[in-house]
């Protein structure tokens, strides 16, 4: 557990708890259960929603959807863009000039509007927002590794090992990757914040799918609207994005050591 | 130099060319069009609706359509829109000012939080270091739409001391777009410009400088900031996409004009020609800029290596 | 490619205005919600656009705004031929442009030949003018419309501001996408300038003689200018009001109409809208929705009470029918249909077979659940009426699925899928015969999927008759059937909520509920 950290233990236990929201949560998340916008108390901790509904049960069982968005566009670009961005920075030639441009025309479009032509073709479900999020902050992703990768390229160590006859697939190995593995990562962390926030801003322009689905980045869309009458409806799911990412930045720094 | 400006300036045109292919790719798989969204609660008939799409071309072949674009766009004509019949250059172009003078303000408010944060997060004391990070999380954490909404409650209901509705270019009505804009944006460089000075930091050169005596500060401006520059240059020319992503919201918020808005009524509404002359027009400015960074970041490179 | 940017560049340069003029003494903002793309009424058709301009044009006839009735506007009287083919106008002598020029029979035919021009490319104002043919000048101030063939809804047509008389030589100075930006008419404000995405601005024309009826004959204290601006974001009308930023809001969301309302210096307008209710409409053709009965149990285990308490804060009247009560041929009996009651619901469920048989609390009928795929539109409130929905019917063992659409593209290529059981949409006219493209067989926007001969017959000829009675009937009973049928799911009549600063006073609103009477409006200096 010591190995983990502080940080990594707060994850766990999030990821946990959302796993096991259909356990844990006091009531149904669609069902209305309580007045309209009613205030927290003993038995609604986190007050209702405009609907009526339990915005604790929500909280819990949106943390499911939302931390798989998270980590769909976190596998996405982290194993996508690292492979193609660290390959594309160390080997350059070809492969580079072929990645560089492909990354240049998605880059060089509005994010958005990727994110939003993928929702229009490919229908509007909980995975194609997440891919839609993910999608359109690869390409900077890619880029930033790439930078980084190419700039490890001119440093000392990497030439003295390239003298001495390390292949080309070792020095990536040994020697790149865990130098850019800060930079991957932590990186990382902000696509997978930004891909969170970019599925809220999704739901926030009207793109999102099932607007009764419980999720974190939706909630606090919806919260926006009711934040005069009701703070505590914004109030929970902001707390709980902001301790995920906590949680998800200091174990992404950990890792990087 | 020469042959790696040359081909520099190919990758440019294989941008643009890539970026308009995939817009008209995924514009015209996209379900409705622009004439039948107009149309439909109007009453019209649907042979009414078909030969007003011919009289526009719509109805052509993908091909045909494909290349009357690029002979358009060749020809400096972008076309007209399908909503209101202007000319795409005049709406891009009476929209780009007030989006332009957004964007820079919010690059500059960005960059300098961002690299602040990140330098403080990085290189600080321990208790700076934990509110830097602490506030780098924050900001990732806080969707742009609620930032802008706590300022205009904050600034412009409560203190009363700025406009909730910006008008114009002068400072007064910029200074909480661009805030909230830039704050949005200080998030991710911030976390990034940490991640790479800390890499730095472990670096042989920085290690050297520090056995010679130099003193901390020196090492971090002379050496770190400008070793990390590459990175930090390539980020910031990534930005533009999404400050056009936060424009859309930010435009909204404070009721702007500009681009972010135009084009968010082109999607919805399918006006192909300004959608397509946005992509243009952003792809241009990104590929200049990149090919800025590039060279800013090879210059420095070299620098980097000489010193 | 240097060009296109170039030409970007420098457009800007050219389109730069000058420094707007200095502020008049009475000066307001007015807030608009929408950003449509195009401003000209005789080529675009958003309901937004007839804000400013409802003011910047008159209309051959006027609906007036509380009895609905027509009355003269530029036309001083008219006659229809008994066969219902042939108007004539009757055009008053007195009315000059903003642009000085005089206002004739001639100026009207312009118009016309504009309108009905397919180059013009309309998208709204020549599908008003239905079986309309060509127009006859008999002298300067008479003209004729002859018809097709007969089409009721002409003169509330010709009432509409999309049909609003603009100034010959305007139209004749400006090509057919910058008149826009250039528009000049009769009405009792004139378009100073207009700059795409930023604001319009309106100055009173002190000229104006030939108001109708209802526009206050003198004034006291009106607005000199008037500055529309686009609030595009629900969430920051309410404090673009209090913060001073705006004078007038449109589109308010109930709860901030609510806490303006407890404001000593707001005023809050709720003003109904003629037209479509908001309601869900069932798609006929596939199963469960096509047995009627399943249909019926729906209408009846929905509490549209508690919907309209929560969601619009008891701002707006439950609907019951296919038209709001403020629509000219409302029928008020369609009230009886379908009270709440989850008993009667329950039991009409169960006797169709449908019961809980795996105990997941959702009934199901030959081992098919009841889950009801429901289309919902961003706008007009449906996603928060859909998820109310959702929550009432879980309760009664009905499953929701929602599927919402972000705009009428999304929305049309959905439906036009099949793959739906209700569908939420609204609209907005104070002519019954909208309900036509909804309703007929061959109908554009048949969502409902719904083929009724008699439905299709009374529509037909309820568009065809001029006479008030008659369309009565046929309209009584078009209500009836459709409820009957239980083709739709009403939930509440439209109503934009309205707040006012204590800098201006007497907003009202004409016939169509959406278009402010900006002559109305007095200025209260000393706030």
């Amino acid at each position: 557990m010591r190995r983990i950290g502080f940080f990594g233990q707060l994850l766990g236990l999030l990821v946990l708890v959302s796993l096991c929201a259909p356990l844990i949560a006091p009531y149904d998340p669609l069902a209305e259960v309580s007045p309209p916008l009613a205030a927290p108390s003993g038995q609604h901790l986190f007050g209702a929603d405009l609907i009526g509904r339990d915005v604790f049960s929500r909280v819990l069982h949106g943390g499911a959807r939302t931390l798989s968005i998270a980590l769909t566009a976190f596998a996405c670009t982290v194993l996508i863009g690292g492979a193609l961005g660290i390959s594309a920075g160390f080997f350059g030639g070809v492969l580079d000039a072929v990645i560089v441009s492909l990354t240049d025309a998605l880059l060089a479009i509005p994010s958005l509007l990727i994110a939003l032509s993928l929702l229009t073709l490919a229908g509007s479900g909980s995975l194609q927002i997440a891919l839609a999020a993910a999608l359109s902050g690869l390409p900077a992703y890619l880029r930033v590794v790439r930078a980084a990768a190419r700039s490890t390229r001119t440093q000392p160590y990497i030439e003295a090992a390239r003298a001495v006859g390390v292949g080309s697939f070792g020095l990536l190995w040994r020697h790149v990757l865990p130098n850019t593995a800060p930079i991957c990562l932590s990186a990382g962390m902000v696509a997978l914040a930004w891909a969170i926030l970019n599925a809220a801003t999704l739901h926030f322009l009207g793109f999102g799918s099932d607007p009764s689905l419980p999720e974190w980045g939706a909630m606090l869309a919806e919260g926006r609207a009711v934040f005069r009458a009701a703070p505590w409806v914004a109030c929970a799911p902001g707390v709980a994005l902001t301790l995920t990412l906590f949680a998800a930045n200091g174990v992404a720094k950990r890792l990087a050591r | 130099m020469l042959r790696f400006a040359v081909r520099r300036m190919a990758g440019v045109f294989v941008t643009l060319w890539l970026a308009a292919t995939l817009t008209f790719v995924a514009l015209r798989l996209a379900p409705g069009d622009a004439i039948t969204l107009q149309l439909t609660l109007s009453g019209a008939t649907d042979s009414q609706i078909a030969a007003r799409r011919a009289a526009l071309g719509l109805d052509a072949p993908l091909a045909e359509q494909y290349l009357g674009m690029w002979q358009g766009i060749l020809r400096g004509d972008l076309g007209v829109s399908l909503v209101n019949g202007r000319p795409v250059a005049v709406i891009i172009g009476e929209q780009l000012g007030a989006t332009l003078a957004l964007a820079v303000g919010a690059l500059c408010v960005g960059v300098v939080l961002g690299v602040g944060l990140g330098a403080g997060a990085a290189l600080g004391q321990p208790v700076v270091r934990q509110v830097c990070e602490g506030v780098i999380v924050l900001l990732l954490a806080t969707p742009i739409y609620w930032l802008g909404t706590l300022a205009i409650y904050l600034f412009a209901v409560w203190l009363g001391w700025l406009p909730s509705v910006s008008s114009g270019n002068e400072l007064r009505a910029l200074l909480l777009p661009c805030g909230v804009l830039g704050i949005s944006l200080s998030g991710s460089l911030g976390q990034v410009t940490a991640a790479s000075l800390r890499e730095v930091q472990q670096a042989t050169f920085v290690q050297t400088a520090r056995a010679k005596g130099l003193p901390a500060r020196l090492i971090v401006w002379r050496h770190m900031l400008r070793a990390n520059s590459s990175v930090l240059i390539s980020l910031i020319g990534l930005q533009g996409g999404f400050l056009i992503g936060g424009a859309v919201i930010t435009e909204a918020l404070f009721t702007r004009r500009g681009i972010g808005q135009l084009v968010l009524a082109a999607v919805n509404g399918r006006d192909y020609p300004v959608v397509q002359g946005v992509v243009l027009l952003s792809a241009a400015a990104y590929a200049l800029l990149s090919v800025a960074a590039d060279i800013l970041a090879a210059w420095n490179d070299a620098r980097l290596r000489e010193g | 490619m240097l060009i296109c940017v170039g030409s970007v560049i420098l457009s800007t340069l050219i389109t730069r205005q000058p420094a707007a003029a200095q502020p008049a003494a009475s000066r307001i903002v007015y807030g608009l919600t929408l950003l449509p793309s195009g401003f000209d009424p005789h080529i675009n058709a958003s309901s937004e656009l007839g804000i400013p301009l409802r003011s910047v044009y008159d209309t051959l006839v006027y609906r007036d705004p509380i009895t609905k009735d027509f009355v003269a506007g530029l036309a001083e009287r008219w006659e229809i031929s008994p066969d219902g083919l042939l108007y004539t106008f009757y055009l008053r002598r007195d009315v000059r442009f903003h642009d000085g020029e005089p206002f004739d029979a001639y100026a009207v035919a312009a118009n016309l030949d504009r309108i009905t021009n397919p180059e013009t490319r309309s998208q709204k104002a020549v599908f008003l003018l239905g079986t309309f043919e060509r127009y006859i000048v008999t002298d300067a101030y008479t003209i004729q419309l002859a018809l097709k063939a007969p089409y009721a809804p002409l003169l509330d047509s010709l009432a509409q501001v999309y049909l609003g008389i603009a100034s010959p030589k305007a139209l004749q100075a400006y090509s057919s996408d910058l008149y826009q930006l250039h528009q000049v008419g009769t009405g009792p404000y004139q378009m100073v300038e207009f700059i795409p995405g930023d604001y319009i601005l309106l100055r009173r024309n002190p000229e104006y003689r030939w108001a109708p009826a209802f526009y206050l004959p003198d004034n006291p204290s009106p607005v000199e200018e008037i500055e529309f601006r686009f609030f595009t974001d629900p969430a920051t009308r309410a404090p673009a009001l209090e913060s001073g930023a705006a004078h007038i809001m449109g589109e308010l969301a109930p709860l901030d109409a609510l806490a303006l309302n407890r404001r000593d210096d707001m005023t809050l307008l709720p003003q109904p809208i003629p037209g479509m209710p908001l309601q869900f409409l069932f798609n006929t053709a596939k199963a469960p929705t096509d047995r009627l009965d399943v249909r019926r149990a729906i209408i009846t285990a929905t509490d549209r009470t508690a919907i309209i308490d929560s969601v619009f804060q008891q701002l707006s009247p439950v609907a019951y029918g296919p038209l709001a009560a403020a629509s000219p041929f409302y029928e008020a009996q369609i009230k009886q249909f379908y009270p709440y009651n989850r008993e009667v619901a329950r039991q009409a469920l169960s006797d169709l077979g449908y019961t809980d048989n795996d105990g997941d609390r959702i009934l199901d009928l030959n081992g098919a659940p009841l889950r009801l795929i429901v289309i919902v539109p961003t706008w007009g409130n449906a996603p928060q009426v859909a998820q109310r929905l959702q929550s009432q019917w879980r309760d009664q063992g009905i499953d929701a699925e929602l599927r919402q659409v972000p705009n009428l593209a999304g929305l049309l290529a959905a439906v036009q899928s099949g793959d739906y059981h209700l569908v939420a949409f609204n609209d907005f006219g104070a002519d019954p015969s909208l309900l036509n493209t909804f309703y007929l067989t061959d109908g554009r926007n048949n969502f409902m999927r719904v083929s009724n001969a008699n439905l299709d017959q009374w529509l037909m000829q309820a568009t065809q008759t001029n006479d008030p009675a008659e369309r009565q009937n046929f309209y009584t009973g078009v209500q009836g059937l459709i409820m009957d049928q239980a083709l739709i799911l009403p939930i509440r009549d439209y109503v934009n909520l309205n707040a006012y600063s204590k800098r201006v006073g007497g907003l009202t609103f004409d016939a169509y509920g959406w278009f402010p009477l900006l002559a109305n409006l007095t200025f209260n200096a000393d706030e």
